[in-house]
């Protein structure tokens, strides 16, 4: 089977035996007509029309929680994976290796007030417990390990489960909901926990015999999309059991965990707490809002606070966990390597990955040697770092910097402003990137702005449109802004916090000025799993960003497809969204994007897999000139299951 | 008595005024003849005068929002210039508009004067919903009638200002009469350059409690009955208010009271002014029932109650303050009171997390006793992201508008409400539209940043913009709606904002509302204090200062406020000033002379608790906590950060705010609460509920006795007398059962008055 009206240039053409042909392409970007293809799928698949990616209820096995959530490196223990239309488990299956789990059981797991027989005999999907046997090598990577289970209707979602490199305590059975049952445990610790039930905090007490600092750290898994959106939100308290005159037993809260970032940029809670006596301490667990959950599985660290952070230890564990390019995050790195990175995202690289090795820029190093490229646009091995420096600032000394270059530096008070200078040329196209390694937004929200010789404002950061329900402007502060100058001359660059009242040491900045480089952003896709049943489809739906004007074409390859399973590119129509409002200077701010659909298609006669295996979702930039380097952008476990026919092996 | 003296002070003040006389300028205004004396002619004074006097522009007449009658003044005279264009040029006022509705047509008639509608219709020869104002043969229609003649000019600016009324003397100042008697008022004004003028028959007068004292035309006052009445003097541009006291008659002998400070000073200072006596100081029982409750919201633990009661050390009481303010339940409680006062809600949005952060704000204020100026200039000036600035999102569906801002923030901050000066000139008040527009500028830049459905800035972050907030897409400067203009930045005090306003306007106004020069910032929350603590403020409502409703107790008002000032805006210190007050800690039983007091505090008036506070009182007698939604089993009502995200009958009935307005509860007793009493879960579901009081006892074996005593110990602060022991004890043996009869009497206790109200 061939496509109608796709270029494939350089690749073999997509269709034909899934065996013989693992590579597959298509180009989005020569559109096919929506008809064509759905005549082409009717005809193709009479028996299997295509499936929806989201259900409100679970058709796929769908796991919601493990606990415990974690153990130490060496430790062998039993977990229980609790999740739906897990009948039948038969594998436990990690992503990265290393860890061995074994299935010992399945079981109904009954509502509160039922039997396990009555939970399993209604007419509803039913909560089951798998109890799964986890062995840890001695020398498995200290982290996250992202698993899976199997079963007859296909692979899970995935949760994660944590290697410690301390003794981790498992929860006790002795109640210590209350500050004066809390459970007495040493510092430093590490304790799986579960905010089991309604209006539920788990104490802990320890004893300091001096003044100290300690870290306290919540890891847990957070709620997600739907369906599988069961995650704890959790609250960190610290107490000091005074009493008071009303009442001995009363507790007097010290700190509370959730301050202000921990909404938006991350919800698992970290506290940093100095005891200025030595005493007996509580620290609480519970849930924002007080929901508790036979799901709401967490990990408590109480540590000194010099130690490393959760975040920290998973860095040095050796667990590699691929990262998603990220084009737009204040957090990502601006170093000079960046430039040689988005070249390797460009259909017209300087070499690197242009032979078809797969690359993927986010686990490059932070600062590679950059190298003249290719493309004419001239050697950027001479970018220059410029530090800001405050005795210079109050001098009146304004720092120079150069295209490209990097200017480095801190507002390091309320009211800091850092000015720069720089020379650009008339129609040279600058792309401006924001970094803030440390402190970054909601609490820093550096604002730059670009001035011409007089003084006057040309752009910034800060990007402007009219929101969707015509209500008022949306602003918000861009961690990438393009502009191309108009004249030739000197500008200055203003940066600073947004609001002017905030500044400390770690409002640290990196700002990048570059020449563009046309190249592949971003690509997503919300498929986390493929389970295909035997002669129907399912559909991928990518999304792709064109940064800074690229105008080439993004081949999408699906690789490794398991035998009898083919693929086919699709069209969707999407539902009428109304008119567009005012989206301001939305291309020097945001990137050009479009979605594709991927139909894949298991044949009625594909033998079913007993384990997943990994589909690679490629995407090549393609141009006159030829393929840039495939880009992986995720691994998507696949199966192919006959449900009917019980948990066959193959 | 009084009104002999009063009478010789007017004569003597009159014979300056007699020197200047009143009498009309020639066109374009210049001589005027006054008894042969010239002085200016003063459209404002002169005919304002008149208009005010005559009760023309008061609110219910053509003062008020739209005027009457198609015919707008300015409440009493307050702005001459637009008067005198209504009057002289004529037609129909629009309150969203400059321009006059339909054509415009003259309210005086040069030619014929006496035809003027000025003048027809106050004396009723044309048909006037006001009534007969004036009659043909007064002065004041003689003055008019000139004016007129004379081309009905406005006069020169400077002679306005020379004659401009620029404060108002009342004497006596602090009348104190007796049921029956009569007192003359006498008004004298303060002219530019430190003039006096008699202006008694310049002015009205109106009685706020005609029942306690009742004013005539000519400002003789006369006593009905024992109380307190604010007499409103309202001249040409200016009001000033005189509080008159009646008493049934004088105390002979008036007793030395002790005092401990200011406070007690300044009280029976007034009250002996009264002859008013206070009750004596309340038993320890009452005492400790009512500071903890108003310092903690927290009844005493019968422990602790036999503790105290057994007690009798002097400095007991001090000692029992100290620990309260130091308490973490003073912290819950007045985080709670504070949580109300700032408004901390579910977020309309959503933003749960929001509330959290901006009552944690509020909460590590109160425990680390913040300055309260400090606080204010946070919740005003607030930028960036954390709970001050959040809280932005929670006293509206997005951004409220810079309106709502302001009048909030006003309101809360400085006591005052500036609502209606939003669409037209405050009626009452000296506030302008234009004022009030200029405060609203502050706000003007107020914005949002961040886009909470995008993946490179979901949060908000408040900062001002010189872009303004950009509804609709329009940005910019805010405009005055009526003259559509572009409105600067400026205080109340109608002065301009500073160039600083320009970078940081809200930096700029949390300035100028927390300055200490200013005393309405320290006077609205020392207020709103006093009126926590005695149920009723020196200026009650206490979020309503204004002429019309004066304070009580000006001076101590006024010492309050210097006091918070001069140490440092302390809550706490503010809080123990008060309850170490003699006058604070006085009975609530009434003696002869103060019965029927309500505002002098010369006893303690018992005060419903709040829904909270009860909730949570009810669940500690019995032992049986209230459960909120998932909060965790035992969370007080008190100490639920967005209250309303909790649904409870109990509270709804109680008065329970909703916080999506400056809070006022409401306090009055109603059918459904008796409904609730009889059958509610919250009285009838606590009684003997696991892990319950009653439970408890009976399973330690606690003797009928030890039951009643335990109960009236935990809800009420007392012990049983010996008749209420010896009957309960005796009924609860009558009973079948045991549990049941203990279940009525602890149903009897929470159920009573003594229970729900602080005495």
């Amino acid at each position: 089977m061939v496509s109608q009206g796709m270029d494939i240039t350089g690749f073999r053409s997509a269709g034909g035996s899934a065996a013989a042909n693992r590579m597959n392409v298509f180009s989005p970007w020569r559109r096919i007509a929506g008809l064509g293809v759905a005549a082409l799928l009717a005809a193709a698949f009479p028996a299997g029309p295509l499936q929806a990616q989201e259900a409100a209820a679970p058709t796929e096995p769908t796991i919601l929680s493990v606990h415990p959530l974690g153990a130490r490196a060496g430790s062998a223990l039993e977990v229980e994976v609790q999740g739906y239309l897990l009948e039948g488990a038969r594998a436990v299956w990690f992503e990265q290796g290393g860890i061995q789990g074994r299935i010992r059981d399945v079981r109904a797991v009954p509502a509160e007030g039922k039997s396990e027989s009555e939970a399993a005999g209604e007419d509803k999907p039913v909560l089951r417990g798998v109890r799964v046997r986890l062995e840890i090598p001695s020398d498995a990577p200290v982290g996250v390990h992202r698993f899976r289970l199997v079963s007859k209707l296909g692979v899970s979602n995935a949760l994660v489960f944590r290697v410690n490199s301390d003794v981790v305590l498992d929860e006790t059975s002795q109640p210590h909901q209350t500050p004066s049952t809390a459970r007495q445990v040493a510092v430093p610790s590490v304790i799986n926990g579960r905010v089991a039930g309604d209006g539920e905090e788990d104490f802990y007490a320890f004893e300091l015999t001096e003044a100290r600092e300690l870290r306290f750290e919540v890891f847990c898994k957070t709620p997600g999309k739907p369906p599988d959106d069961v995650g704890l939100d959790p609250e960190l308290t610290l107490y000091e059991p005074t009493g008071s005159w009303f009442d001995k037993e009363r507790t007097t809260r010290l700190a509370y965990n959730d301050d202000p970032s921990s909404y938006h940029v991350s919800r698992l809670p970290q506290l940093t707490y100095r005891f200025r006596k030595k005493g007996r301490y509580l620290v609480g667990v519970g849930a924002f809002l007080g929901g508790g959950s036979p799901h709401f599985s967490y990990q408590l660290r109480i540590a000194d606070s010099s130690s490393p952070t959760f975040a920290q230890l998973d860095r040095n564990g050796g667990n590699r966990v691929p990262v998603p390019w990220n084009e737009r995050a204040f957090r990502r790195p601006v170093a000079s390597g960046r430039l040689a990175l988005l070249e390797s995202r460009s259909a017209v690289s300087n070499g690197t990955g242009a032979d078809g090795r797969l690359t993927n820029g986010a686990a490059s190093s932070r600062d590679q040697p950059v190298r003249s490229g290719a493309n004419g646009r001239g050697s950027r091995s001479s970018i220059v770092l410029v530090k800001e420096q405050e005795s210079r600032e109050r001098a009146g000394n304004t720092l120079s910097i150069s295209v490209p270059g990097i200017a480095e530096g801190t507002i390091d008070r309320p009211g800091d402003v850092d000015r720069y200078v720089f020379k650009a040329e008339r129609g040279q196209q600058v792309a401006f990137e924001v970094e803030t390694p440390q402190v970054g937004p909601p609490q820093f929200n550096p604002r730059f702005g670009i001035l011409d010789e007089e003084g006057r404002e040309l752009f910034s950061n800060v990007y402007k449109r009219l929101g969707r329900q015509l209500t008022f402007y949306l602003k918000t502060v861009e961690p990438k802004t393009l502009y191309t100058f108009e004249r030739s001359g000197e500008y200055s660059l203003v940066i600073g916090d947004l609001t002017r009242r905030f500044g400390n040491a770690g409002f640290r900045y990196r700002l990048l000025l570059r020449p563009q480089i046309p190249h592949v952003g971003e690509v997503r896709t919300d498929t986390d799993r493929l389970n295909l049943v035997a002669g129907q489809a399912r559909k991928i739906t990518v999304t792709t960003d064109q940064e800074e004007g690229y105008s080439g074409d993004i081949a999408l390859v699906l690789d490794g497809l398991p035998e009898g399973v083919e693929f086919y590119p699709g069209t969707e129509v999407k539902a009428y969204q109304g008119p567009v409002p005012e989206d301001g200077f939305k291309t020097r701010f945001a990137p050009r994007s479009e979605s594709v659909t991927i139909v894949v298609l298991a044949g009625a006669d594909a033998p079913a897999t007993s384990l997943p295996v990994k589909l690679r979702l490629l995407a090549r930039p393609i141009s006159d000139d030829g393929p840039g380097p495939g880009l992986l952008i995720k691994e998507i476990p696949t199966m192919v299951v006959r449900p009917s026919q019980g948990a066959e092996e193959s | 008595m009084f009104r002999g003296v009063a009478s010789a002070m007017r004569r003597l003040v009159r014979l300056g005024a007699l020197v200047l006389g009143i009498l009309l300028a020639g066109q374009g205004g210049g001589s005027v003849h006054a008894g042969g004396s010239a002085r200016p002619f003063s459209f404002a004074r002169d005919v304002g005068g008149i208009l005010t006097k005559r009760g023309c522009n008061n609110q219910e007449c053509h003062g008020s929002v739209k005027g009457r009658g198609g015919f707008k003044l300015s409440a009493n005279a307050l702005y001459p210039r637009d008067d005198h264009e209504w009057i002289v040029q004529g037609g129909i006022y629009q309150v969203l508009s400059p321009d006059p509705l339909g054509p415009r047509k003259s309210r005086v008639d040069l030619k014929q004067p006496e035809n003027s509608l000025l003048l027809t219709k106050p004396t009723m020869e044309e048909p006037h919903g006001g009534g007969e104002r004036l009659s043909r043969d007064s002065a004041d229609y003689r003055t008019l009638v000139e004016w007129i003649r004379a081309g009905a000019p406005y006069g020169r600016e400077e002679d306005h200002r020379a004659r401009e009324i620029q404060g108002l003397e009342v004497s006596p100042r602090q009348p104190v009469m007796r049921a029956g008697g009569e007192q003359q008022l006498l008004v004298t004004a303060t002219l530019a350059g430190g003039l006096t003028e008699d202006v008694t028959d310049q002015v009205n007068f109106e009685s706020n409690d005609p029942e306690v004292a009742e004013v005539s035309d000519s400002g003789l006052v006369r006593a009905r009955q024992p109380g307190e009445a604010a007499i409103v003097i309202r001249a040409a541009g200016r009001a000033a208010t005189v509080v008159i006291g009646v008493i049934r008659q004088p105390l002979a002998g008036y007793p030395q009271v002790s005092q401990r400070n200011f406070i007690d000073r300044l009280v029976f200072a007034k009250l002996k002014r009264l002859h008013i006596l206070p009750s004596e100081p309340s038993d320890d029982r009452q005492f400790l029932r009512r500071v903890c409750l108003d310092l903690t919201g927290t009844l005493p633990p019968p422990a602790r109650v036999r503790e105290f009661l057994a007690g009798d050390r002097p400095g007991k009481r001090d000692e029992l303050i100290e620990t309260l303010l130091n308490s973490p339940e003073f912290l819950d409680y007045w985080t709670f009171r504070f949580a109300d006062l700032f408004r901390v809600g579910k977020s309309v949005q959503g933003f749960t997390k929001y509330s959290r952060l901006y009552w944690e704000w509020i909460r590590d204020g109160i425990a680390r006793n913040k300055p309260y100026d400090q606080m204010a200039r946070e919740r005003i000036a607030a930028q960036g992201y954390g709970g001050p600035a959040l809280h932005y999102y929670l006293i509206g569906g997005d951004l409220p508008s810079p309106q709502d801002m302001m009048g909030e923030q006003v309101r809360v901050f400085l006591g005052r409400r500036l609502d209606c000066a939003q669409c037209h000139n405050h009626p009452y008040e000296p506030w302008s539209q234009n004022q009030f527009w200029g405060m609203t500028a502050f706000y003007g830049q107020l914005t949002r940043v961040g886009d909470i459905n995008t993946g490179t800035a979901p949060y908000n972050i408040i900062l001002d913009d010189p872009e303004g907030h950009g509804v609709l897409g329009k940005g910019g400067p805010t405009v005055h709606p009526r003259n559509k203009t572009e409105v600067r930045p400026a205080f109340l005090s109608g002065e301009p904002a500073g160039r600083n306003a320009a970078e940081d306007p809200r930096a700029s106004l949390a300035e100028w509302m927390t300055s200490p020069d200013r005393p309405e910032f320290a006077e609205a929350i020392v207020n709103r204090i006093w009126g926590r603590f005695f149920g009723r403020g020196i200026v009650d409502p206490v979020d309503d200062f204004k002429l019309a409703n004066p304070a009580t107790h000006p001076d101590l008002l006024a010492a309050l406020a210097e006091d918070f000032r001069a140490g440092g805006y302390d809550l706490r210190q503010l809080m123990r000033r008060i309850v170490r007050s003699r006058v604070y800690q006085l009975s609530s039983y009434p003696n002869d002379s103060n019965r029927s007091d309500r505002t002098n505090y010369a006893r303690a008036h018992p005060r419903p608790l709040d829904a909270e506070v009860l909730l949570d009182a009810i669940s500690q007698v019995t032992g049986v906590p209230e459960r909120f939604g998932t909060k965790p089993e035992g969370t007080r009502a008190i100490n639920l950060v967005a209250s309303d995200m909790y649904p409870s009958r109990f509270l709804e009935l109680y008065g329970r705010p909703n916080r999506q307005m400056v809070p006022q509860r409401k306090v009055e007793a109603s059918l459904g609460q008796a409904l609730h009493l009889l059958a509610g879960s919250t009285y009838t579901g606590k009684l003997s509920g696991k892990g319950s009081r009653i439970g408890r006892l009976i399973a330690a074996g606690a003797s009928n006795a030890e039951m009643v005593e335990e109960f009236y110990l935990a809800a009420l602060s007392r012990f049983p007398t010996a008749e209420e022991l010896r009957e309960l004890e005796g009924w609860i043996e009558g009973q079948d059962s045991r549990l049941k009869a203990a279940e009525d009497l602890v149903w009897a206790l929470i159920g009573s008055r003594e229970f729900a109200y602080v005495h």
